[in-house]
């Protein structure tokens, strides 16, 4: 009798801990879903209620046709922008895959993007709302990359000139470190360019750094949807793969809050 | 009856009541009954473990598929052309022609003559005119080296960024040395115009001066071409110089990235 009651209670501990899971679960799954979809109708929301901008682009919304010609608009829109600043800025097409290096209007430089990973938060985004981002470049709030912008190397004066034949030292063409970037956008929207792949077992190391980096912010992305429930708090990506070279001639061109160009 | 695939593949999955009662035994019952006779703490420590283990396996998958399908879901979708043919119509000219100003606005950006533009990370470089590639090849840019003399006295090696005009072009240049070409060999720093500091020959045939004493001239050392060597300057071979300095006139565009 007594170990009937005893197992009847233990029955009863264990289904309260399983609701209470499930409860835990419910309220995860809420948050994490919820953060996107707040994310992508706070954009919607901006877009409608710009009474001159809605009036202007509502047509759009008729036919995906006009959809597309909006798009090719904004892009050119952005590239007009940008052309009047005096700084280098970072056209992203995934159309025709390239990621080009813009300077006062100028083409000065075209890199393949040989794969990408695109977040479906893109393709969601409302076609007006995608129009009123992408016709300006995005700026970069901040920017983190695992080689250095300038590859000082400090070398100290010869005392004379038996000491200057002995000063060798190495270019820095020829120590590549491997190659991995991520720039923070404005909008919380995060570009990682990375090289294409990864072979030694220092450019592993790396790529680790770039999965752990990823990883990271998804935890950190939950994190804050627990304390700031109120908050969309969705980071959307998008993964470059590029080719080492061109993405260190990148890096190195353009400053730390790079405007972005992207056409998708 | 034909049944649609997809449910077709779902029943295969499910199981049957006999089958879960038989699984319910199998990892409740005749687990506990082995176990709770001698550690009824093991038990528990266990079914927590088997929870949290499902709490973790369902949190890392559930909201993830989850919030990719209600994304997708969310997508922008044009189901039907519109009605409004007019409409479409008035719009699709207005965007043709705001495209094509736009497209005039950012040709207007593009030099019509030769300019000539340097990767000074890859070392090389690309005369256009117009949209037209012209010639490419290698170059010699900035070291990144440098050199400090006692507190006081650095240099940075290093070729500038940015738009540049040709301001000078010269035949058969003449290098005249400043200090740090001095201290960098370790010999003591002449007057400002002492014999000592006039070199012939060792800027090649050709020098384009881009100001701030940058110049565009050829070398000795072709062998470096490609590398990052130079002290800011920018070294061509002699016969990409040679055509390059043809190429480019005074006020010509010069883009270094």
């Amino acid at each position: 009798m007594e170990t009937n009651n005893k197992n009847a209670a233990q029955s009863r501990i264990m289904v309260r801990l399983m609701v209470l899971a499930l409860l835990v679960l419910v309220i995860y799954t809420v948050l994490v879903v919820s953060a996107p979809l707040r994310s992508l109708h706070a954009l919607k929301h901006e877009a409608l209620t710009d009474s001159v901008f809605y009036e202007h682009n509502k047509a759009i919304l008729e036919e995906q046709s006009l959809y597309e010609l909006s798009k090719t608009k904004a892009v050119m829109d952005a590239q007009l922008v940008l052309a009047v600043k005096d700084t280098f800025g970072i056209m992203i097409n995934l159309k025709d895959s390239t990621l080009s290096l813009m300077f006062k209007g100028i083409n000065v430089h075209s890199a393949t993007i040989y794969d990408y990973r695109k977040d479906p938060f893109f393709d969601a985004i409302h076609p007006l709302a995608y129009v009123k981002i992408f016709s300006k470049p995005l700026r970069t709030m901040l920017e983190y990359s695992t080689i250095v912008k300038e590859p000082i190397i400090v070398k100290k004066a010869p005392k004379d000139t038996l000491e200057a034949i002995q000063n060798a030292y190495q270019p820095d063409t020829l120590i590549q470190n491997p190659t991995y970037m991520r720039l923070e956008l404005e909008r919380n929207f995060h570009l990682l360019l990375v090289q294409k792949n990864f072979e030694t077992d220092e450019e592993k190391l790396v790529e680790r750094e770039f999965l752990r980096d990823m990883r990271q912010q998804r935890r950190h992305n939950i994190i804050r949807s627990f304390t700031h429930p109120g908050k969309a708090s969705y980071t959307p990506y998008m993964v470059l793969y590029l080719d080492p070279e061109e993405l260190r001639s990148t890096y190195r061109a353009t400053p730390e809050d790079v405007l972005v160009i992207i056409h998708y | 009856m034909k049944t649609p695939l997809h449910q077709h593949i779902n029943n295969s999955f499910r199981f049957t009541g006999r089958q879960l009662r038989a699984l319910y035994q199998l990892f409740n019952v005749q687990w506990q009954a082995l176990v709770l006779k001698t550690h009824p703490t093991l038990v528990w420590a266990i079914r927590i473990v088997f929870l949290l283990a499902a709490m973790f396996l369902l949190m890392k998958t559930v909201p993830g598929i989850t919030q990719r399908t209600l994304i997708s879901a969310s997508k922008p979708r044009f189901w039907h052309f519109s009605t409004d043919t007019l409409l479409v119509q008035t719009e699709t000219e207005r965007l043709n022609k705001e495209i094509a100003a736009n497209g005039k606005k950012l040709g207007s950006y593009i030099p019509k003559n030769h300019y000539l533009i340097i990767n000074s990370t890859q070392n090389t470089f690309f005369l256009y005119k117009g949209t037209e590639l012209v010639r490419e090849g290698k170059c010699s840019t900035g070291s990144y080296l440098q050199l400090e003399k006692g507190e006081k006295q650095k240099w940075l090696f290093k070729t500038p960024k940015g738009e540049f005009k040709i301001r000078n072009k010269r035949t058969d240049p003449v290098w005249k040395k400043p200090d740090w070409a001095f201290v960098e060999e370790g010999l003591p720093v002449p007057s400002a115009n002492h014999p000592s500091r006039f070199e012939y020959g060792v800027l090649g045939d050709y020098a384009l001066s881009l100001g701030d004493g940058y110049l565009i001239h050829g070398t000795l050392y072709q062998r470096y071409l490609g590398l990052p060597v130079t002290h800011g300057c920018v070294r061509l071979s002699d016969p990409d110089l040679e055509a390059v300095y043809k190429a480019l006139p005074m006020g010509a565009k010069v883009y270094i990235f």
